[in-house]
């Protein structure tokens, strides 16, 4: 990190730690650090000839009064400072830079800009450049959410630098979507609703997977014959073919709290990562997929199709972590119109709050297909002078195989992702068979 | 973090200006507590020499916080203190003077954002001859006879002179806009 960000950034010991906006500054012009140096350094030395009776002492107050006298010549000052923002680009995905640029107009002419930049949470900057009285700055966000992209303190120097003035501008917000995790496979349900689809169901249609022959009705395409299997028995007989069909998912996701994962980083952001992921698979194979984020404030998408259908889902989920607020949920059911009968419900969690298992139990008994994708929490941490401590932990790993016993015993398998591996491995096990869910 | 050995030359600058307060000509050639003292200066000096480049921030009200934000004021106010109940001789009070005027340029240079260099140059200029026209005139014996009270009064009117043409000096650069810059002019 160059010198100039982290002037601008203010915290060279932990650049990486934004600091808080400080309250708005004061109007008009105040005395920069250099007229106080001077005038202390002037008012000593004439304060020590005149105690001390040095001569001398006078020459060493000269060179100061001198520096201040050239600089304070008046009409050295800018007037009506204006600052502007222009940021072109408000959204994008975790790790793309985003630009934002300052344009300072004043009446005269000014010494120096000197800014100073807020990022906000879960924004950083990354660059920053002055070319003349327009700043270039270059932010990035390491985390998925809807920020506000920072504020920016620029005070505007006078000409001699004994004066400046500081123009506050506002960034706004940006919204950060989260990377989808990389996923092809689309287990299916036992029942898949009646559309026109890529996957091969247990129907007989019109696809391409042979599943059987039988003898020849009247009304049976010719093209249909099975000549093979015809000579063999000695009657015409017809190929049978799997019909192709679409299939509906839902992404549940736990958005009750946000807690350490096993490999330190936050359960929320992968799961969001991991939604997106499976949202795009299905959307790729021309399914309907919608989502409900459940805790803090409630949303959902009913399920829809389409490449842009992708975008609208990563929206939706921006709100539940809100510049790292939190809120107080307003629901902990799924809404009926988010869930399509017989659609596949991915509900992915922490497993870390009991109202979401509550929600998962309502699941059940509605009879949707389900699959728990669990983002394992971090295990608790002991304290090393409590001798029931190891205990404990080993209570807590049993309450929770004993959690996922009873939601696999629900008809809900449980897999989990432990935010590494790719997430095609931990859902290959669903392809072995459809998923049943719970029959009512 | 800083290391000791980030702004070396500021550093040393530093040490050498709470040195040269201290008169270091008049310490006894044996082993005293001036040479004590001047290894404290010289130490202290050189901790609190470094230039500041955090922007100038009120981040917190605590005495240690606002020791080390003024840090570089305090060093120059305390050898100018210091350096004014002394009477080194002339050659001392010169380095003095050039070491306090040197110090402030590079400060000033390290702190705040930058100005046009040829300005700082020309005011660096004048701050040193004004300073060293004062000391010269301090320097003069005012009762050897007449000399000294004329070169009294060249130096004063000298410095006043300097002052006057360096007022008139125009500025080189600042970052102007035109159109700015004609509005202004129409109100």
């Amino acid at each position: 990190m160059n010198q100039r960000l982290q002037r601008a950034l203010g915290r060279p010991d932990r650049p990486d730690e934004p600091l808080e906006p400080p309250s708005e500054r004061p109007v008009g012009w105040r005395l920069s650090e250099r007229a106080h140096r001077l005038g202390l350094v002037a008012a000593c030395a004439l304060f020590g000839a005149l105690l001390s009776g040095h001569a001398w002492a006078f020459a060493l107050a000269a060179g100061p009064v001198v520096w201040l006298l050239l600089a304070a010549t008046p009409g050295t000052r800018p007037d009506r400072i204006e600052a502007h923002a222009t940021i072109p680009v408000l959204r994008c995905f975790e790790g793309e830079p985003m630009t934002a640029r300052i344009e300072l107009s004043y009446a005269g002419s000014a010494g120096g800009l000197d800014p100073a930049v807020y990022p906000g949470p879960g924004v950083e900057l990354i660059s920053l450049e002055q070319h003349g009285a327009v700043l270039d700055l270059e932010f990035t966000a390491r985390r998925w959410g809807r920020w506000s992209l920072g504020t920016v303190d620029v005070d505007v120097y006078d000409r001699g630098g004994l004066a400046r003035q500081t123009v506050r501008v506002e960034l706004g917000e940006c919204e950060i979507f989260p990377l989808p995790d990389e996923s092809t496979l689309t287990p299916i349900p036992t029942r898949l609703p009646n559309r026109l689809g890529e996957h091969t169901s247990r129907q007989r249609g019109e696809g391409l997977e042979f599943v059987g022959v039988r003898p020849y009705r009247w009304g049976d395409r010719q093209r249909r014959i099975n000549w093979a299997a015809t000579t063999r028995r000695g009657s015409v007989q017809i190929g049978e073919f799997a019909a192709e069909q679409a299939t509906d998912a839902v992404v549940l996701l736990d958005a009750f709290g946000d807690v350490v994962g096993t490999h330190g980083g936050s359960t929320l952001d992968d799961s969001v990562r991991v939604a997106a992921g499976i949202a795009r698979a299905y959307l790729r194979s021309h399914d309907r997929v919608g989502i409900v984020s459940l805790g803090g404030r409630l949303r959902w998408l009913t399920p829809g199709t389409g490449s842009t259908h992708l975008l609208r889902i990563v929206e939706s989920v921006l709100d539940v972590r809100r510049d790292l607020g939190y809120q107080t949920p307003d629901l902990d059911r799924v809404p009926p119109p988010a869930l399509p009968n017989g659609a596949l419900v991915y509900a992915v969690t922490p497993l870390a709050d009991d109202r979401f298992v509550d929600a998962l139990q309502d699941l059940a008994l509605r009879g949707n297909p389900a699959v728990v994708v669990e983002i394992p929490a971090g295990e608790p941490r002991l304290d090393p002078e409590d001798p029931g401590a190891p205990l404990a932990l080993r209570l807590w790993r049993l309450d929770r195989e004993a959690l996922r016993f009873s939601l696999t015993e629900r008809g809900m398998p449980v897999v989990a992702w432990d935010g590494e591996s790719t997430l095609d491995l931990v859902l290959a096990p669903l392809l072995r068979q459809p998923v049943h869910g719970r029959t009512r | 973090m800083n290391t000791l050995l980030d702004a070396l030359p500021t550093r040393i600058l530093g040490a050498l200006l709470l040195v040269g307060a201290l008169d270091p000509a008049r310490w006894p050639d044996h082993l005293s507590p001036q040479w004590f003292s001047g290894a404290l200066a010289l130490a202290v000096g050189f901790l609190v020499g470094a230039p500041i480049v955090d922007r100038p921030e009120m981040r917190s009200h605590r005495l240690r916080h606002q020791l080390l934000r003024y840090r570089n004021t305090l060093l120059a106010a305390a050898a100018v203190l210091i350096a004014a109940f002394q009477s080194p001789p002339a050659w001392l009070m010169a380095v003095e003077l050039a070491l306090l005027l040197t110090y402030l340029m590079l400060v000033d240079a390290g702190t705040a954002p930058a100005r046009p260099a040829d300005q700082q140059l020309n005011h660096a200029a004048y701050a040193y001859a004004g300073s060293a026209l004062v000391l010269v005139a301090a320097l003069v014996p005012v009762n050897g006879g007449g000399w000294g009270r004329i070169v009294a009064g060249i130096a004063v009117l000298g410095t006043l002179g300097l002052l006057l043409g360096a007022l008139r000096l125009r500025y080189a650069a600042g970052y102007r806009r035109g159109e700015t810059d004609s509005a202004a002019r129409r109100h």
